[in-house]
């Protein structure tokens, strides 16, 4: 499987581990897992495993993160790696969406 | 229904309709003629026989003595001479007239309203002077007093129809006294109108047919031109737009004739003023495809090279081919990647960054599959240089949207316009882009170390 996803909820927060790829082949399903975190007020997506993002796969976490923003949950992207976060970088999306939102590995 | 078959179709329906009116028309107009004639050659014949009955009636009447007939009187008197023969002499005229089946005299009896035998010619029992004679024509043996009369209707017998006729016997003073009544049989007069009748339905339908006939060849002679017009069409059909169609008929097939060549001079027309506008419009592509190529080069130091399809089939067939795959589906996406990375692993060669490489290759693929639905990826060896070749057989991409695509700063302006190009311009050590509406290639070079 080219995207494995894990959900995890504790009251009202939200985890989704993804591992594997994110690109037209896997971004369908990424945006369906999503719906389980409607009701949750803090929301987390764990970037740890995840070996590969493109502009597709981009596309649906911005989705994502404006779907959350508009329902007033906090939602932060942690464990980026190095590689990814320069594409993040040089499309300019901390700057529109705030640095707070993109978190790098340690 | 193509034009041709139409316009054929059209020609013998037309003398269809003629026809079939024609003989509608005919039929009616001949079976009034011939009923006419018919009706007319009957009349004709009765009357014949009319005259026939009341001349032989009259000249019977004429020819018996009226004393001797009125001397008889009793049975009695049937031996006497005079009643011998007066009786020969009506026999006579039976014997000549094939047509008469009685012929006798009678005469008013004791009681006014009562007629009886005289003579009768028959031989085999034939009525006696004194028997009384049928009552149902007395109003005409009343009238025939005054005159020979037939009468109108025809009589139904054992014998069959028959006409009846009288003539008067008179007397030295003029008066009537006795009757001389002639039963004709009337089979000829059938057997005459049956002749009358089958020759007139011969001759009808020999007239319909030659009618039908000649309205057939005279349609066909008017309708000629229509199949000109049918082979000038399927001429320009055919794009044989300088055809002409040549009818002098004076009529409105030539005032088609001439509609149709003016048509078809319209279409010459317009044909050149497109293929002039697309000749045109085809230059100006070309010069504005030159300026866009020399504006992108140039901005982007040469990184970024707009080439024409034939340029690129050229740079596509460079160097050594180490692998290929076809892109039909999004898993296609994931698999050129990997087929990238094995290469180069497999080859090992070095490049700067493999996850630019895999990002680049990712973009332009995912490209070919969101805007042509399939296409294809190879991997090509140059001198010091990695070439990924993708392409497609799209619709191609607005070229004149490409500066922007690669230029324009801002995530979300990026987003609509197309991130991949501008990753690929980021990543990439030089490329080169192909497209028209026969699809799109693109070439990407990565250094080697």
């Amino acid at each position: 499987m080219l995207l494995e996803i894990e959900s995890n909820k504790q009251g009202l927060v939200g985890e989704l581990h993804l591992a594997g790829v994110l690109d037209i082949s896997t971004v369908d399903a990424f945006k369906n897992s999503l719906d389980y975190f409607q009701d949750v007020k803090e929301f987390k997506i764990d970037f740890a495993r995840l070996n590969f993002i493109d502009s597709t796969g981009i596309g649906g976490i911005l989705e994502g993160i404006k779907r959350f923003q508009s329902l007033s949950i906090s939602i932060t992207i942690i464990n980026i790696s190095k590689d990814v976060y320069e594409i993040f970088d040089i499309l300019g999306l901390p700057e529109v969406f705030g640095h707070d939102i993109f978190k790098t590995c340690k | 229904m193509t034009f041709l078959k139409l316009a054929n179709s059209t020609q013998s329906k037309l003398i269809g309709k003629i026809l079939r009116t024609s003989m509608l028309l005919d039929t009616i107009i001949l079976f009034s003629v011939f009923t006419l004639f018919f009706s007319y050659s009957h009349y004709q014949l009765k009357n014949q026989y009319h005259d026939k009955l009341i001349s032989l009636a009259s000249t019977a009447a004429q020819l018996i003595d009226p004393k001797e007939h009125n001397a008889l009187g009793t049975r009695e008197d049937e031996q006497s001479q005079a009643y011998k023969e007066i009786k020969l002499l009506l026999g006579e005229f039976k014997k000549v007239n094939s047509d008469i089946i009685k012929i006798y005299t009678i005469k008013k009896a004791a009681e006014e309203i009562q007629w009886e035998f005289v003579v009768d010619a028959e031989e085999e029992e034939p009525s006696h002077i004194g028997d009384l004679y049928d009552l149902s024509q007395l109003e005409e043996l009343k009238k025939a007093y005054n005159g020979p009369i037939i009468k109108k209707a025809y009589v139904q017998s054992q014998l069959g129809s028959m006409l009846l006729g009288y003539a008067p016997i008179r007397d030295e003073n003029g008066n009537a006294i006795a009757l001389v009544g002639i039963e004709m049989d009337l089979r000829t007069i059938h057997a005459e109108n049956v002749h009358i009748s089958l020759g007139a339905l011969i001759l009808f339908f020999l007239a319909l047919g030659l009618v039908l006939f000649i309205t057939h060849k005279v349609s066909n002679y008017f309708l000629a031109p229509l199949q000109d017009i049918v082979f000038g069409i399927q001429e320009l059909q055919r794009g044989n737009l300088s055809y002409k169609i040549k009818i002098q008929t004076k009529d409105e097939f030539e005032d088609l004739g001439k509609l149709l060549n003016m048509t078809s001079n319209m279409m010459v027309e317009h044909q050149k003023t497109i293929i002039q506008n697309l000749q045109k419009e085809k230059k100006q592509k070309f010069r504005l495809l030159k300026v866009y190529s020399d504006v992108i080069s140039s901005v982007t130091q040469g990184k970024f090279n707009l080439i024409t399809p034939y340029r690129a089939k050229i740079f596509s067939s460079k160097g050594e081919l180490l692998d290929k795959i076809s892109l039909q589906n999004p898993q296609d996406v994931n698999r050129a990647r990997e087929l990238v990375s094995q290469v180069l692993e497999d080859q090992h060669y070095r490049v700067n960054n493999v996850m630019h490489l895999q990002l680049c290759v990712s973009e332009a693929a995912t490209n070919v599959l969101k805007h042509a639905g399939s296409g294809g990826l190879e991997i090509r060896k140059m001198d010091d240089f990695l070439r990924i070749v993708i392409w497609d057989k799209g619709q191609g991409m607005d070229y004149d949207k490409l500066p922007h695509m690669i230029f324009l700063q801002g995530f979300s302006t990026k987003i609509s316009m197309g991130v991949g190009i501008s990753l690929i311009y980021k990543f990439a050590h030089k490329i080169y882009l192909t497209t028209s509406e026969n699809g799109t290639s693109l070439l990407m070079d990565f250094q080697l170390h």
